[in-house]
């Protein structure tokens, strides 16, 4: 049976490509559309959290064109790959012609990600490596996020630290601990690149990190398990895939409150963006020929 | 053209070949007169060459306002620019030309930046050395110390906090200096075993080392001269560039203009191409045009084309689509028709009120605020805001000449009698003219009825015309209950008359299962109609009676006005009273014009739109070269 067959008739029809491909990034802007439009009956404050969190596929977006201009990509497969958003604060193609990464800062000078970018500028001319726009990006964009958390009040407060506080503290982790295993970065840098507001793994939790605290003992503190044995690289790889289980347990429970309440509109969000994860690892799995066993082992859903 | 009603539209699709594509989109928005419609009939994808173009020159209008920003000159955004339009072609000679502008404009360019930079690092030298003045030590000894290492730079602000606590390993001491925009310059300094770690909490916190400058020798104040006097230089430096500048302005802003509006103009054609579906070597064109400039457009679009070309026109159906509403009033009405347009613009199939409430409104202003000197003065400052704001000072004088007029019939001007009142003064015949504004009130009510029986009659609404509050049942229970009270108080009509009342309130109330049983409208159930349709009485019939009595206050406004002016003249007396009547007059022109004019535009809003007028059309945005392919905001009037 061909993947249209099978999807004819769900709201993922709509992202098969000519040649009956799925056109994940489609799906994916349609997800962060479809949180807008929920979002509209939040009240202000909750409403711009959750158009901020949508924002991360315009972040995404941005790294992708830094990388083609920057590495002189094929700006068709570029285009491809990007995430179709809207409204779209610019005309993508227009920013993939840009000659040089100064100049795709020029090009968003209205917007608020060209202040994060001119602060790293100077080290990427210095060194040439994206890494440092990149982590600029993230850090504003997680930065700007707490922000808007810790600014929730009532429920909606308890709904977005459990939801997005402890998501945004998992990732932070991980950060400092892919920075001390792949970059081998000093307490420092590892300090500089990460959130020092970060709710459960904040300032204390980065400092336990570079101080040589194991992976295992920081997450059992998330309330994740790792094995004794298992090494730290292969440990942020598991740990990475429980959180976004975790994420979609929670979206799944929270499908019962309001579509007016934050918790309603985030789980409506996250189970949307996992389903969609769920669907890319079914396609991809049965293109590389992976076992329905193996296949299962890597769904969000349960099997 | 009609006055009172929109322009009947058609849908077209125009089937237009590659090769006359770009032609027949340039004369189409050169026209202004088709709005176009998104279409995508299966099969036909927009094209991807054309979207490659508008991208194209969308970077050359950003190239050469950046050049524009370079010389300090805004482009003239008015005007087509000369000879025909080539898509395809032209961006090869803008780019070209400006690929030669920008090499001349390009050392100019970099003067400035250089000596923008160099104000830049002098100003933050200047900064830092100013803290050393309590020294008293030789700024270049700092450069060739042993056991400490000092560094001075900037940082983004939000980072210094972050880099003061990602050094909790290390003995440090960090001194913000000086804020600038986001930006502080900051003084760091640890020992010298621990410098290594200093440099790398502070690079990885984005921070910009500013290097002590050479020029800085000697004392600080000593150094603190030489920076100044450097500084002094470069600003001199500047000024020879502004003058180098101007001249280049001069030379080069009218072939800039014609370039920028050349590629202005070219990117909203292929913005707009870019969005036809095509299918094979054909694009289709789809829009509503007014069915007046039908055969004047295909003219136009053959002619343009050297052939016929194929278009499939369309009746309009306002039921089953979104027609937009394009209602051409004549100019001397145009600086009237935001008294309708504020509340909403007339939908497709309704009639537009623009002439009845321009002449209604000047009658009720001029009515309470009848004073021929104050309707001189309102009279004068409309004619001196013209100036500014056309439209508004027409307003305004119209408003002031209402006044006079009514100032004539009631004598009066500055409050005083000053003529014999051809009708009444209002002060004295009070009942007549309170009886006379709520007369004037059932009238416009009335024509408030009878534009509604048109608009349902143009939309083939028959229970709107018939059966509901406005329509025929309606206007026939106002007059039941106002003519016939009336008349059988006053002995004219016979009792029988108000037998009329419970029938026609019947049919009110019932009115929806009605127009369910007669023609199969509607899907509220019998229940809830019943009780919805109680409540929607309840309110008509008050409705009528306190729609009616609201223009009560036409005349109350005219009492007060005069009573008020009468208030100023009798205080104007004495060595002072011209103070007392300067004050009064502006008071009373000012303040009270105001609220006059919210009075007259609430008795619109409420009471006479409030009959027949929803003021919800779609306004008509013509296909157009001037803003982006389509004109924003309401273009929909012409």
């Amino acid at each position: 049976m061909q993947l249209d067959e099978v999807l004819a008739g769900t709201s993922a029809a709509s992202a098969i490509g000519p040649n009956g491909s799925l056109r994940v990034q489609n799906l994916r802007g349609e997800s962060a559309a479809a949180g807008r439009s929920v979002a509209r009956f939040l009240p202000r404050q909750s409403r711009a959290l959750v158009v901020w969190y949508t924002e991360r596929l315009t972040v995404e977006n941005l790294k992708t064109v830094l990388r083609a201009v920057h590495y002189r990509l094929d700006r068709s497969r570029v285009l491809s790959s990007l995430i179709p958003i809207r409204p779209a604060h610019w005309r993508w193609e227009e920013l993939l012609e840009a000659e040089s990464v100064e100049s795709v800062i020029e090009r968003i000078r209205d917007s608020p990600f060209a202040r994060p970018l001119e602060h790293a500028m100077e080290r990427y001319r210095q060194e040439g490596r994206l890494f440092y726009p990149e982590v600029a990006l993230d850090l504003f964009y997680f930065q700007q996020l707490v922000r808007l958390i810790e600014a929730q009040s009532g429920a909606d407060k308890d709904d977005a630290r459990q939801f997005l506080g402890h998501w945004i503290a998992v990732q932070n982790l991980l950060w400092a601990y892919r920075y001390k295993v792949y970059g081998a970065m000093t307490a420092e840098e590892i300090i500089n690149y990460t959130l020092h507001r970060a709710f459960a793994a904040g300032l204390d939790a980065l400092r336990r990190v570079v101080l040589g605290s194991p992976l295992r003992v920081e997450v059992e503190r998330l309330g994740f398990h790792l094995g004794a044995d298992v090494p730290e690289a292969q440990g942020l790889t598991e740990i990475e895939f429980q959180c976004e289980r975790q994420r979609f347990e929670r979206a799944t429970m929270a499908m019962d409150r309001p579509i007016s309440r934050l918790g309603g509109v985030l789980g409506y969000l996250w189970l949307f963006e996992g389903e969609i994860h769920d669907l890319t690892v079914i396609v991809e799995g049965k293109t590389t020929g992976l076992s329905a066993m193996e296949i299962a082992r890597r769904l969000l859903r349960a099997a | 053209m009609s006055l009172f009603a929109p322009e009947p539209m058609l849908e077209v699709n125009l089937f237009v070949l590659d090769p006359d594509l770009a032609v027949v989109a340039t004369v189409l928005a050169r026209m202004e007169v088709l709005q176009l419609e998104e279409a995508q009939p299966e099969g036909w994808t927009p094209s991807p060459e054309w979207s490659a173009l508008a991208n194209r020159y969308a970077r050359l209008v950003t190239r050469l306002e950046e050049i524009f920003d370079l010389l300090d000159y805004k482009p003239a955004i008015r005007g087509a620019p000369e000879g025909d339009l080539h898509p395809k072609e032209d961006w090869r000679m803008i780019e070209q030309r400006l690929a030669e502008l920008e090499e001349r404009t390009k050392p100019l360019q970099q003067q400035l930046e250089h000596a923008g930079k160099e104000i830049e690092r002098l100003k933050l030298s200047e900064s830092q050395v100013r803290v050393l003045l309590p020294l008293q030590v030789p700024v270049e000894s700092l450069r060739n110390l042993r056991y400490q290492t000092v560094v001075v730079g900037t940082i983004p602000s939000e980072n210094v906090t972050r880099v003061a606590e990602a050094l909790f390993q290390i003995p440090f001491v960090l001194i913000p200096l000086q804020r600038h925009k986001d930006q502080t310059l900051l003084l760091g300094a640890s020992s010298a075993e621990n410098a290594a770690v200093l440099d790398r909490a502070l690079k990885s916190a984005f921070f910009e080392p500013i290097p002590v400058p050479s020029e800085a020798l000697g004392r600080p104040e000593q150094a603190l001269d030489s920076l100044g006097r450097k500084a002094r230089e470069i600003q001199g430096r500047f000024g020879a560039l502004d003058h180098e500048r101007q001249n280049m302005t001069a030379g080069l802003s009218n072939e800039l203009n014609a370039l920028w509006r050349r590629a202005a103009t070219n990117r909203n054609l292929a913005e707009a191409i870019q969005r036809f579906p095509k299918h094979g070597e054909v694009s289709l064109i789809s829009g509503w045009i007014a069915a007046s400039d039908l055969s004047r457009v295909k003219k136009a679009v053959e002619s343009a084309a050297g052939h016929p070309v194929a278009m499939e026109v369309l009746k309009a159906d306002p039921k089953r689509q979104s027609v937009p509403s394009l209602v051409r009033i004549p100019g001397w009405l145009k600086p009237f028709e935001e008294l309708v347009t504020t509340f909403g613009l007339s939908s497709y199939d309704e009639l537009d009120p623009t002439l009845i409430v321009t002449i209604s409104f000047f009658i009720m202003y001029g009515m309470m605020f009848g004073d021929l000197g104050h309707g001189l003065l309102l009279l004068l400052a409309g004619l001196l805001l013209a100036r500014w704001r056309r439209d508004l000072g027409v307003l305004v004088t119209t408003a002031g000449a209402s006044g006079m007029f009514f100032g004539f019939l009631y004598g009066t001007a500055f409050g005083q009698p000053t003529l014999r009142a051809s009708w009444l003064r209002p002060l004295e015949g009070m009942w007549t003219i309170l009886i006379t504004a709520v007369a004037g009130g059932i009238v416009l009510l009335n024509i408030g009825f009878l534009l509604n029986f048109a608009n349902a009659w143009r939309s083939k609404d028959w229970p709107r015309l018939l059966l509901e509050k406005n329509g025929l049942t309606g206007i026939a229970l106002y007059w039941a209950l106002l003519g016939g009270g009336l008349g059988v108080g006053y002995g004219v009509l016979p009792k029988s008359v108000l037998l009329l009342i419970p029938v026609l309130c019947a049919l009110l109330w019932f009115h929806e299962p009605l127009a369910k049983w007669i023609w199969r409208r509607g899907s509220t159930p019998l229940g809830e109609a019943i009780v919805t349709g109680f409540f929607e009485l309840f309110e008509a019939v008050t409705g009528y009676v306190s729609n009616s009595l609201s223009f009560i206050r036409l005349g109350a406004f005219a009492v007060a006005h005069e009573g008020l002016s009468d208030l100023v003249a009798s205080y104007s007396k004495g060595r002072w009273g011209w103070v007392v009547m300067v004050l009064g007059t502006t008071l009373i022109v000012g303040f009270e014009g105001v609220i006059v004019g919210i009075q007259a535009i609430r008795l619109e809003y409420y009471e006479f739109f409030g009959r027949f007028f929803e003021g919800r059309g779609l306004p008509f945005a013509p296909f157009s070269l001037r803003t982006g392919g389509r004109h924003a905001g309401m273009g929909a009037r012409a």
